[in-house]
Formats: structure tokens, sequence, C-alpha cells
């Protein structure tokens, strides 16, 4: 179980969700109502991201995105507008249902005037700095994972909450997420995480996620705020705040010519 | 720790508006090592660049501009010849400045503009749109590699198509060493020539002297592009009728070499056809590229440079280029790309000047760290089978200090090889070098 799923799952979950009995010790049947949900369509957000460091310093990254369901698969369009260095460049992805396809990524670097594949790969690797990788922006099948209820009624900031353990089933899939397990607050009444606590296989570190600021949007449960924190032997070695400074569906401007080599070369 | 204390706070930031406004401002230092007892500052180059851009709706315009100068070309300038000191002391030059118009499906773009072809990463036979700056090999920032041309630019973009027609009415030859510059081949040439010859020449000054005007309305060149993105594979299709932004080199007047003054080097640009291929798709963890380009009666400088009156000319021949790359991201945070090109004549021309499309190969490694504010990198390139043309090594490593402003240090080995290659010459050329940079 990746973060990515989280985050879909926590920015993107309809109130109208499967529903599953809050007294439910189902985990596959209550991840896959938390997975398996209508995405909010046509969706245009602003990101704004703070990093800081072990010694406390801060970087910041600014990202503004573009989404769309299609038949086959949800693609994406992110332009960063800070900071300066990365201005206007862009990643158009493309995240097929079919789990057993690779995703397409394509990148546009401004410095280089030019368009590339990028090779999908590594997805362990840090996205934009972050504490999130790029795992955790890939959408990961829920057959991939064993899922296990730890606690079938906890509660985290009052909210009542199943706590979850997700196991990947394959090496390929820890490999690729680079998590060996995670435990998953699911929220009873917006079938939402609420903060997740991931064991990361390289160098033991354990990467803590809130999601904060929960409120409708559209009629979607939208997470507005992030919160990622790495901790390695006890001691906290970086966090990020991710926080949607606006997001909006079913936008007109959201067209399939949204998301085209064209439109990730014309910038912001 | 975990989940205690976990307070979210972020400032937010002002949305980028549609007239955005920036630059880069940069400074280079670098030493030649194996120049330490004599004048060793090879470079103390400080550059600003900045940018206009606006978009809104159907329109988008951009006007950039550089400016650079380099200290020991003005602090020293008995130092170098004119055309060196004309080439590398200081610059002030547009860059971008172009308007784009869409309607629906059509883009048409008009202006000084940058446009890259082909997949290669390092190596690349089909990028033959825009002139480079090419003055300092394997030393160019990547933001500089690439000089715009004024074009105008007709886009269709049908679903995963795109389907492009280009005019370039810019004769740009971009930048390149100078014959006596610090890169210059001049010294190599020279160091085999008969010692009558050498005898004669010196002392004298040598300049480029490219033919043509860079505005020439009757020789345009033009290009046409189609480009698809599908599921795992892009391709590409390219046919161009270009001018050779490398150019035939000529034997300079016998007026020129009798006259006090510069002897000027003739540079001819001659009109070649090219058509091409060009592929990448992903194989598990590795990303392959590929390209094949048709280079149709393209121009051959020929001759010998060793005989006491040299003879230069030139000839004309096919040329079949091809480029096989891969790349590996496999390993997290570590960035591994190879490439390999080469090219091959069906009817070889006797006696070229210098190799025409040796094999040539070259690698990158980029290894990011500190949630990607470090990145190690690792480059180069040999030319000839047996690196015969020579090769260079690059390492350097990148820090991000704060937002937009990055530190880097590094350092160069060149090895000009034992054949008339595109690094002759540069056999005391290895260098360290560090650069402030602020983005903003």
């Amino acid at each position: 179980m990746s973060l990515r799923s989280l985050l879909w799952a926590a920015l993107l979950s309809p109130t109208s969700a499967i529903a599953v009995s809050p007294q439910s010790t189902d985990a596959v049947e209550i991840m896959r109502a938390v997975e398996d949900r209508e995405l909010g369509d046509r969706s245009v957000a602003r990101l704004e991201i703070e990093i800081t460091d072990k010694a406390g310093r801060k970087r910041s990254r600014t990202v503004r995105s573009w989404s769309m369901d299609f038949e086959d698969s949800r693609k994406q369009l992110m332009l960063f507008e800070s900071p300066a260095d990365v201005r206007n460049a862009g990643l158009l992805s493309v995240d097929y249902d079919d789990p057993a396809r690779s995703d397409d990524q394509w990148l546009y670097l401004p410095s280089l005037s030019k368009t590339t594949r990028i090779s999908g790969a590594d997805k362990s690797g840090s996205f934009m700095g972050t504490d999130l990788t790029y795992a955790d922006m890939t959408r990961r099948d829920i057959e991939d994972y064993e899922y296990a209820i730890l606690e079938a009624s906890a509660e985290v900031g009052g909210e009542a909450v199943w706590l979850i353990e997700a196991r990947p089933k394959t090496d390929q899939e820890r490999s690729e997420t680079g998590y060996l397990k995670t435990h998953i607050w699911v929220s009873k009444d917006k079938l939402v995480p609420v903060q997740s606590k991931a064991w990361v296989s390289e160098g033991k570190r354990l990467k803590y996620t809130q999601f904060k600021d929960i409120k409708k949007v559209d009629g979607l449960w939208i997470a507005h705020t992030i919160g990622v924190r790495t901790v390695r032997n006890g001691q906290v070695e970086s966090s990020s705040a991710l926080v949607f400074t606006s997001i909006a569906f079913d936008q007109e401007e959201v067209t399939a010519d949204s998301f085209s080599e064209r439109r990730l070369e014309q910038g912001l | 720790m975990g989940f205690a204390d976990f307070d979210v706070d972020v400032e937010p930031s002002k949305p980028v508006s549609p007239l955005q406004a920036g630059g880069t401002l940069r400074s280079t230092e670098a030493l030649w090592i194996e120049r330490l007892g004599g004048k060793p500052l090879a470079k103390a180059r400080q550059s600003l660049d900045l940018y206009l851009r606006y978009k809104k709706g159907w329109f988008r315009a951009e006007i950039s501009g550089h400016g650079e100068f380099d200290l020991p070309y003005l602090l020293f300038p008995g130092d170098f010849d004119t055309q060196t000191r004309q080439t590398y002391a200081w610059q002030l030059v547009p860059r971008e400045a172009y308007m784009a118009f869409s309607a629906g499906k059509f883009e048409l773009t008009a202006g000084r503009q940058r446009v890259a072809w082909g997949e290669g990463m390092l190596l690349s036979v089909l990028d033959v749109v825009m002139a480079r700056d090419l003055r300092e090999p394997g030393l160019t920032d990547l933001k500089d590699l690439r000089l715009p041309v004024t074009a105008l630019r007709l886009g269709w973009f049908p679903g995963a198509h795109r389907f492009e027609a280009m005019a370039v009415l810019e004769s740009d030859w971009g930048y390149r060493s100078t014959p006596q510059g610090p890169y210059g081949p001049l010294d190599g040439l020279l160091a085999d020539s008969d010692p009558l010859v050498t005898g004669a020449l010196e002392g004298r000054e040598f300049a480029w002297e490219h033919e043509g005007q860079r505005f020439d309305p009757v020789r345009p060149q033009g290009f046409l592009r189609w480009r698809y993105s599908g599921s795992g594979y892009d391709l590409g299709l390219y046919a161009a009728s270009v001018l050779d932004k490398n150019g035939t080199i000529g034997f300079p007047s016998l007026s020129a070499l009798a006259e006090p003054g510069p002897i000027g080097l003739p540079i001819g640009h001659f009109r070649y056809g090219m058509l091409g291929h060009s592929g990448v798709a992903t194989v598990g963890p590795i990303l392959v590229r590929w390209e094949l380009g048709l280079d149709l009666n393209r121009p051959i400088s020929t001759g010998d440079l060793t005989v006491l009156i040299p003879q230069i000319g030139v000839g004309r021949t096919d040329v079949l280029n091809g480029m096989i790359g891969a790349q590996y991201g496999g390993i997290p945070h570590l960035s591994v790309d190879v490439e390999l090109a080469g090219g091959w004549e069906p009817e070889p021309l006797a006696e070229v000047l210098f190799p025409v499309a040796p094999m040539t190969g070259a690698f990158r490694l980029a290894y990011t760290a500190a949630k990607e504010r470090l990145v190690l990198s690792g480059a180069g390139v040999g030319f000839g089978s047996d690196l015969r043309y020579g090769g260079f090594t690059r390492v350097d490593a990148s820090y991000e200090i704060a937002d937009g402003v990055h530190g880097m240090v590094g350092g160069i080995v060149f090895r000009p090889g034992s054949e008339l290659g595109p690094l002759l010459g540069l056999d005391k050329h290895d260098q360290v070098f560090v650069q402030g940079r602020w983005d903003f």
C-alpha cells in the first residue's frame, strides 16, 4: 500500500462511497472501498510544498496540476511554478487502470527545450525533493497487498477509525514502492485515511503521514493539508508539508488536449 | 516524533501571473590544472539571463536576452588574438523573441525560438535545427547549449500525434572555439605541418570566415517532423533541407596570406538533405532510445594538411547515421545513461580531412541525495572506437543551497587522441571549476 493510494483516497474520495459498515472487520473490503471509488474528474489544483531538513532549513515548491479520467487511464499534467530554476518545467503522466501496464511519463525541461519520456522504474525516489516518493504519486493495485485489521475501533483526533496493516505481496511491489509495510488509519465516517505510518526499506526509516483539514469540495472529501515526516533512528530526518491552496473539479478548461506534449511545453 | 506535534504551516505564495519575468545570474570560475605555474585562470565568467514571458488564452510571447563577460580575456587581452577576444571576452545577445498563436489543434510560432529534435540525451544525429555554443567542449551549461533561431513553425496536434513544419530564416552557425583560442585546433593542425609552413605563419592571426549572410531570404532551411506518443513508446519521423552548421573548411586566399592582418579561414555552409527516424521505448526498468539519420549529399571537408601546400576541398557523399542508447533507472537515486553513435558511408570519400561520423560513445551517471538537494554527476564522451579521436570525462557535484540558489564544483579531463579529431590540441586543458547560480 503506497502513500499515493492514500493520497488519492484522502484527496479525492466522494462522500457517496461504497458502503462499508463501521462495524466491518474485513480489511480488504474496507481498503477496496477506500481505493476503488470514483475519483474527482477534470480537476485543477495548486499545491504548495515546504520541505524542512534535519537542520531546520526550508525549501519551497509550488506546482499546478490538472487531471482527467480517460477510458483506460487517468492523466495528470503538473507544471512547476517555483523555485525559479524549474519554473515552467512539467511532468505529464498517464496512469493506466490496468496494473499490468507501466505508467507513461514525459518530462519537459525549458533548459533543454525538449520533451523526453522518462522511466518510471525507480518509483522510490523523492518526489520534488519532498518526503513523498513517485510511488506515492502512483495508484497501486489493491490486489498487490495483503491487508489485516489491527484495531477495529480506534480513534484519531476524535474521529472513529480502523487501523489496517498493508503488506506488499511481491518483492517487485516492495522494491518499486520502497515500503515494507504500512499502517493506515481509515476514517469510518469519511472512508478516507487520516494518517499512516510506513516502514521504508532503505535505511530503516519510518514515514509518518497525516491528512488534515479534510473538507468537502464538490461533494468530495478533500484533505487540503498533508504532513509527512521521515524518522530515522529516533530522529526526524526531514519533513514535508503539502497544502492545496486551491482545488476544483469538473473544470471546463480541462479537456483531452490538456494532456499533450504541446500543453506540457506551453508552460504556465 | 511520530505523529506528535505535527504542525503544518505553509505561507501561501502568490500565483504566477500571465506575465512572468525572471532570470539567472551565474558566476563560473575555472583553473587550468596543468598550468598552475603560469596563468592558471581558465575562466571567470559572469553571466546574466533575463526573460519576459506572457501567456493568456491562445496567445504566448517571450523575449529574453543573455549578457556575459569573462575576466581572463578582459584582464589579459594581449594573450589572445582578435577573434578569440571577440568570441570569449563578452557578449550581449538576444535569445528568444517569439509570439505563438493557438487555434484549436494548430499553433503558429513566429520569431527566435528553440526547437530540439531527436531522442538522444547525450548524442544525437537528428538534432540539426539549432546552432550551438561549442566554444568550450563539455563545459557549456545546458541552458546555453542550444541557440534560438529565427523561424516560422506551424504545428498540428491531433491526439497523440504531432506534425510540425518549420522554416528557419536565420543562418546562425553558433559559437565555436576560435582557431587560436584556448580550445582552438590550429596549434594541433600545424603540429604535423611542414616547418616551412609553420615558419611562414609565425605571428600571424587566424579567424574563421563564415560564408553567406546571417539573414539570407534565398537560403531558408526547411524542417518537417512527425512524432507519436504511444503507450510505452514514442516514434518520430523527420525530413530536412538544412545548411551544414559545422561547415567545411576552405584554404585561405593567397592575398590573405600575403597581406598583413588576420588570415581568414573560410568555412562553407552548404545545403544537404536529411531523413530521419527516432524512437524510445520502455523495457522494464530500461528506457531504450534510438535514432537513424540519412544525410543526403552531405558536404565533407577533404584534403591533406601535412603537405607543403595543403590541398583542401569539399566532397559530397551520403552518410547513414545511427544512435542507440539506454537509460537505466532501476537503482534508487541513480540514473545511468549510455549512448553510442556512428555513421556509415555507402561510398566513402578519399582523403577526408576530419573523420566522418566516427563511432562515438557517451555516458552519464547522476546520483541524487539529500532529497534531491545534492546531485553527483559523471559524464564522458569518447570519439573513435579506440578513442583515437580523443575524449573527455567530467565530474561535478551540485548542491541546492536555497530555493533557486545552487553551488557546483567539478572537473574535466581532456584526451585529444592520436588522430585529427574534434578535441585536437586539447592536451593541457584539464580544469577544475566552481559555479554559483541564482535563478530568480
